[in-house]
């Protein structure tokens, strides 16, 4: 069986999305409960900064990738040449 | 310029006095032990492409896959590591001119909010415990208070005896507006209530 590249991207999008979700809730309270301090707004920012960094290295090596190629999934089957015609024939009568 | 800060729940003429997070000698504990776990991408980059072919073709399977795994441990690191840094900021104690707020932030979706009316404090205490907090000053402050939920703590905040000296001197204020007798029937009330609701029910009366 084969299967696409781009079925890795599924579990990867899945875990970005609850990524995502907790981070916009610990900003949210980051940004409602610590009163809008220096500390609070530069540490979130750091946050922001560093995990858009990390996306977008992310997409620039994903770019090369040919998602549309596939993987065959257990033991792929090999067609090996005949060579029953190379092997010398050492027992001639 | 002096910014006022200002908190949910703030009363009209409130003004905030004190407000505490625990000393940054605690955010710096927090800080090493993610810095380890921060290595590994790091390490495991540099790793990956100095000693396996994996980074080289970029059309093999394990290519695509150990970018997004290394994408997905940055990104998972980094949001453990903000929820710590949140948990522990949010850990804030408000001295206000009327009353103390215990605002404790146990994990991203925990928070518990406590507060107490400043003249219904009856103690401060501070301590400084062991060398490190000695070295950089910082310790606790227990505040003993006649309400029933009794006691609260500021944990490992700066210059401990300097935030008890600052709630004293709030409550000498206090006690200079209000007059002595009405913060004594203020007391009164608080025991007289404590007294007619005891813990274990009401008492039965004395036999003559």
């Amino acid at each position: 069986m084969s299967l696409p590249y781009s079925v890795i991207l599924i579990p990867f999008g899945l875990v970005l999305l609850v990524w995502a979700g907790l981070s916009i809730v610990a900003i949210v309270k980051m940004m409602r409960f610590g009163f809008l301090s220096r500390s609070a707004v530069m540490s979130t920012f750091f946050y922001a900064a560093f995990c858009a960094i990390v996306l977008v290295l992310a997409v620039s090596n994903l770019r090369d990738v040919d998602w549309s190629s596939q993987y065959t999934v257990g033991t792929p089957s090999l067609t090996l040449p005949s060579l029953q015609h190379d092997i010398p024939k050492v027992f001639t009568q | 310029m002096n910014l006022q800060p200002t908190f949910p729940g703030m009363l009209p003429n409130e003004r905030v006095v004190l407000l505490l997070h625990r000393h940054w000698v605690t955010a710096v504990q927090i800080v090493l032990a993610h810095a380890i776990f921060g290595a590994v991408p790091l390490v495991a980059w540099w790793a990956l492409g100095r000693f396996t072919p994996v980074f080289q073709d970029p059309t093999t399977l394990l290519y695509p896959i150990a970018v997004l795994g290394l994408a997905t441990y940055a990104l998972v690191w980094a949001l453990v590591f903000f929820i710590s840094w949140l948990t522990y900021y949010l850990d804030t104690w408000i001295v206000t001119n009327e009353r103390i707020i215990n605002i404790k932030q146990v994990r991203l979706f925990d928070r518990v909010v406590s507060e107490q009316k400043l003249f219904r404090v009856q103690d401060v205490t501070s301590e400084v415990k062991g060398p490190l907090a000695g070295l950089f000053g910082f310790g606790n402050v227990t505040i003993q208070t006649a309400a029933e939920q009794g006691k609260f703590t500021f944990e490992h905040i700066p210059n401990p005896e300097g935030v008890a000296k600052a709630i004293m001197n709030l409550l000498e204020q206090i006690e200079n507006q209000m007059g002595a007798n009405t913060m004594a029937k203020l007391d009164g009330d608080v025991v007289e209530g404590a007294a007619q609701n005891p813990p274990g029910g009401p008492e039965p009366p004395a036999q003559a």
